[in-house]
């Protein structure tokens, strides 16, 4: 059975773009357009990896990351963060929250599935 | 017969062959345009925050109009609490560096950056 993958960005061609690029290596991949819809998204579904966006309304990547590691299925699911944010502050806060990866868009697809090859 | 097999076996690894060059070609051009979406996001975003700046700079403008048909004092705009609120809705580094005057750092997608922790 193939590793399920929850991607989680409020661009509906960016989920397009990490969804081909994870599809295409035989992941399946869940998708939500924010931290809200991924929480509901989550519920007792077997999730191997989340790849995650920062900037997004109702509830933001770090905050939603946070939230994420309260659950008991979930605390241990290795996190990327996928952004556009490149800070090193911003990288701070999300390792603190938990993130196992930190990859700035633009991002190369190959780049992006040996991150996951090496976390899942 | 066997002449006509080979020639045949040469024809079909000959395809193969160009068959397998095309794909390789195909999905480098596939990786560019997946990337070259990405900056489409990146600008989009960019643009955005343009956007909400300049709307939020007609409210203020239409604020002082305002007061002025009211024939009450004009405030002066404090141009260096502007931009420090402006410089918070940044996220990506670009913004950042033109903020600050030093110009863009060209990033090609080549040069992603991956930081594991």
């Amino acid at each position: 059975m193939s590793k399920v993958i929850l991607v989680v960005d409020d661009s509906a061609s960016v989920r397009q773009v990490v969804g081909i690029a994870l599809r295409g290596a035989a992941y399946t991949v869940v998708e939500a357009s924010d931290g809200k819809d991924a929480l509901t998204k989550l519920d007792g579904q077997k999730i191997n990896l989340v790849i995650s966006d920062v900037n997004m309304p109702n509830m933001d990547g770090i905050t939603f990351l946070k939230e994420m590691k309260t659950k008991a299925n979930y605390k241990f699911t290795p996190v990327i963060m996928l952004t556009t944010e490149g800070a090193e502050e911003k990288k701070r806060e999300g390792q603190a929250a938990g993130a196992k990866a930190w990859i700035v868009k633009p991002f190369r697809p190959e780049q992006m599935l040996q991150a996951v090859s090496m976390l899942i | 017969m066997l002449e006509q097999f080979r020639d045949s076996s040469e024809n079909i690894l000959q395809s193969a062959h160009i068959l397998e060059q095309e794909s390789a070609a195909v999905q480098s051009s596939v990786e560019e345009v997946l990337v070259n979406l990405q900056f489409q996001d990146r600008v989009s975003q960019i643009l955005g925050h343009v956007i909400d700046d300049m709307e939020k700079m007609v409210g203020a403008i239409a604020d002082q109009e305002t007061r002025l048909r009211h024939g009450e004092p004009v405030i002066a705009i404090d141009t260096g609490e502007w931009l420090r609120s402006l410089q918070k809705t940044y996220t990506t580094l670009e913004q950042v560096d033109v903020h600050r005057g030093s110009g863009v750092q060209a990033k090609g997608s080549n040069n992603s950056e991956i930081t594991f922790f």
